[in-house]
């Protein structure tokens, strides 16, 4: 029990920096100062050192990689999220304001997760498979690359429905469509190879690729909704608000299957996040 | 004009957001392949008029309906036309590159552009017309083909699998066997599949589940044996993940185990031998129940075992079997086991002879699963192609001044504008020149 209240105190301890990294950095973008930027990604390096510690312990505890229980799925999320929007918004600048949301998004998956409390949750034999950590993994990276997309759509509608000032130092309004576009892209790619690596798992584990589980067939729905938005970008030309709404909408709809779908129905997938 | 139909951008998107809306309707409507035909019957009473749609619409297997075949058979075609026509839009743009872009004039050598690029990571790939054409990325044209063929793919490999797949679930005791062309507890075949008959007569040697100290289950190990004409086995086994193949039949550990209970009631010369299948209980403290109709015995006949009479472990060596028989809700008759003990069930007695393991063996003889896996990963490659290697031209025309080099990046060209500055700034053409 002493090993779940330090894990837990990790863990808050991690919320504390990511949101003390976030003022910096909201401030930082808003008032154009350098300095208290800077000052944000080496307080996010901070949090992630602490924060991967809290998950390797727990990872040592229960035996298992963190794609089971709530607690667990939450953290490690947020984990890779702000790990590797890191890495991309090192090699790609431009991706660098998303941070308004990324950062928060993240430290608030960890307070929920908190919330939950943590649970020892055994791993199901149907569960031991490198394809399932795959297929978590996936799905991991494409949560990351969606937080970015919704954070270029946001400022998008933002910038265009208000006269906020900070808002202009942004990158142009064409440049954050295409941003949005782009990510929603990778979305729509690494959701997919997800999907492949989980087909497979299921395949090695049950002899089937695909079930029909309600879990399975929402993750399908959201990849179809994020094709149906990528067509309508590259062959109808649609862009701007408009786009950005959709997308919103198709985001609303990935959260709905990541997160929601398993608490509602009982699937295949029932070892997941209950 | 059939080809237009298929390839106009309206029937595409009309065709992508019908099939969503059938994956909706799959969800919404219960499936008779998900659910019980007892929980199906509750469903169809509790919204008769849902049931009526259902059943008009086949809303009730409507992945196996004729019009959801037709619409996926539409998806395809159109699907077809499409991958189609991006493969010539990708061999064009391979062999011609695209039109438009940026470009500039300056006085630096083609060799020491050429250089430049290179470095840059652009490759040469040909030349019209006096031009050099380079191309950073130039495998990037194919991702949108890619990711179309590979949704082809994955539905022709789907369309075999659901033609031709032969699935069968076969459950057995310990020690007992399966003759070739025996009755399934469940099969699935496709549509023009024949029945599964196995190639020889199979076996359950022994079924091993593994727990942790918490009582969930750690592995369920199964060993079992061919036996051909002649007596001679070959004994396999497998594990939950790790499956096993024989002579073109796939089997797979199956999902649920647990005990055989064989209780022998007599009443003076009366005697019934029954065998009651019950699943492993989930913890130690918690039983299994299930509900038998025994057509001698009229009432509510319920079941239910503990893994261990002493609730010392969850698979213990001295399970305990209860028996309940109620009448309109009052218990007429009960009765507690161990395995060898004898005991009073209404009029009857009632002795559990012997306990035995049982377990699920899936076979599986399909085509197509390779299909869908590489039509998958094709899908996959085409995405990331398309999304992060768009490609970028470059050419390089001599002219009257030096060297016309014209850029332009097929998507996204405004992220790649540091890019062309680059290129401007290694050929010495200052940036307000632009």
């Amino acid at each position: 029990m002493e090993s779940y209240s330090t894990i837990t105190i990790i863990h808050w301890v991690a919320v504390v920096i990511y949101v003390l990294a976030t003022i910096f950095n909201v401030s930082g973008l808003m008032f154009r100062k350098e300095r208290a930027t800077t000052i944000s990604y080496f307080l996010v390096g901070a949090g992630l050192l602490v924060h991967g510690v809290g998950i390797l312990w727990w990872w040592k505890i229960v035996g298992h990689g963190p794609y089971i229980g709530r607690f667990e799925a939450l953290s490690s999320n947020a984990w890779v999220g702000l790990f590797l929007y890191m890495v991309i918004a090192h090699f790609v600048p431009k991706i660098r304001p998303a941070s308004i949301v990324v950062f928060p998004a993240s430290f608030l998956m960890i307070a929920i997760g908190i919330f939950f409390e943590p649970q020892v949750k055994m791993l199901p034999p149907t569960l031991r498979s490198v394809w399932l950590v795959l297929h978590v993994a996936f799905y991991k990276i494409s949560l990351c690359t969606l937080l970015v997309a919704l954070a270029f759509s946001i400022f998008f509608i933002l910038r265009k429905r208000t006269g906020i000032q900070w808002l202009t130092r942004l990158p142009d309004m064409e440049t954050m469509d295409i941003l949005a576009f782009r990510f929603a892209g990778f979305s729509f790619t690494f959701w997919a190879i997800a999907m492949l690596a989980g087909s497979i798992w299921a395949y090695e584990s049950w002899g089937r690729f695909w079930g029909w589980d309600p879990i399975e067939t929402w993750s399908l729905i959201t990849w179809v909704a994020f094709g149906i938005y990528l067509h309508l970008r590259r062959f109808f030309g649609l862009k701007g608000e408009g786009a950005a709404y959709l997308y919103i909408l198709c985001f609303i709809l990935s959260l709905l299957s990541l997160f929601f779908t398993p608490l509602i129905d009982s699937s295949v997938h029932s070892e997941y996040f209950q | 004009m059939l080809k237009r139909f298929f390839l106009s951008r309206k029937t595409v998107i009309s065709l992508i957001f019908l099939m969503l809306g059938a994956i909706l309707l799959g969800y919404t409507f219960p499936q008779r392949f998900l659910i019980s035909p007892v929980e199906l019957d509750k469903w169809q009473m509790a919204n008769p008029f849902l049931a009526k749609l259902s059943r008009w619409f086949a809303l009730d297997h409507l992945y196996t309906s004729p019009w959801f075949t037709v619409l996926l058979a539409f998806f395809l075609v159109s699907l077809c036309f499409s991958t189609w026509e991006q493969f010539r839009i990708a061999l064009r743009k391979t062999r011609e590159g695209g039109a438009g872009g940026e470009s500039f004039e300056t006085s630096a050598g083609t060799a020491e552009l050429a250089a430049g690029l290179r470095s840059l990571g652009y490759l040469k790939v040909g030349g019209r017309d006096g031009a050099i054409r380079y191309v950073r990325h130039p495998w990037g044209y194919w991702g949108n083909f890619l990711l179309h063929l590979g949704i082809v793919v994955t539905i022709a490999s789907s369309l075999v699998i659901l033609l031709c797949e032969k699935r069968a679930v076969v459950e057995l005791n310990e020690g007992e066997v399966h003759r070739p062309g025996a009755a399934w507890a469940k099969e699935e075949r496709g549509l023009l599949a024949g029945r599964l008959v196995l190639p020889e007569a199979v076996r359950l040697d022994m079924v091993l589940p593994e727990f942790y100290d918490n009582d969930n289950l750690r592995q369920l190990n199964t060993r079992f044996s061919f036996m051909d004409g002649a007596g001679k086995s070959t004994s396999m086994s497998m594990h939950i993940n790790k499956s096993a193949w024989y002579r073109g039949v796939r089997i797979f550990q199956g999902k649920s185990h647990g005990k055989a209970f064989f209780v022998m009631f007599r009443r003076g010369n009366e005697e019934h031998g029954e065998i009651f299948h019950l699943d492993q209980p989930p913890n130690r403290r918690t039983p299994s129940y299930k509900n038998f109709v025994l057509p001698w015995l009229p009432g509510e006949f319920k079941t239910k075992f503990y893994g261990d009479a002493a609730q010392r472990s969850p698979d213990g060596n001295d399970p305990l079997f209860a028996m309940r028989l109620t009448d309109g809700g009052k218990v007429t008759a009960e009765l507690s086991m161990k395995v060898g003990e004898t005991g009073r069930f209404g009029d009857y007695t009632a002795q559990l002879v012997k306990v035995e393991r049982w377990g699920g063996l899936i076979f599986i003889d399909t085509t197509g699963m390779g299909g869908i896996f590489f039509g998958f990963f094709i899908l996959c490659l085409g995405g990331a192609l398309s999304y992060l290697c768009p490609p970028r031209e470059c050419s390089l025309t001599p002219s009257a001044n030096g060297v016309r080099v014209s850029w332009r990046a097929t998507r996204f060209e405004r992220l790649y504008g540091d890019e062309f500055e680059e290129l401007r700034r290694r050929a010495g053409v200052a940036c307000s020149d632009a």
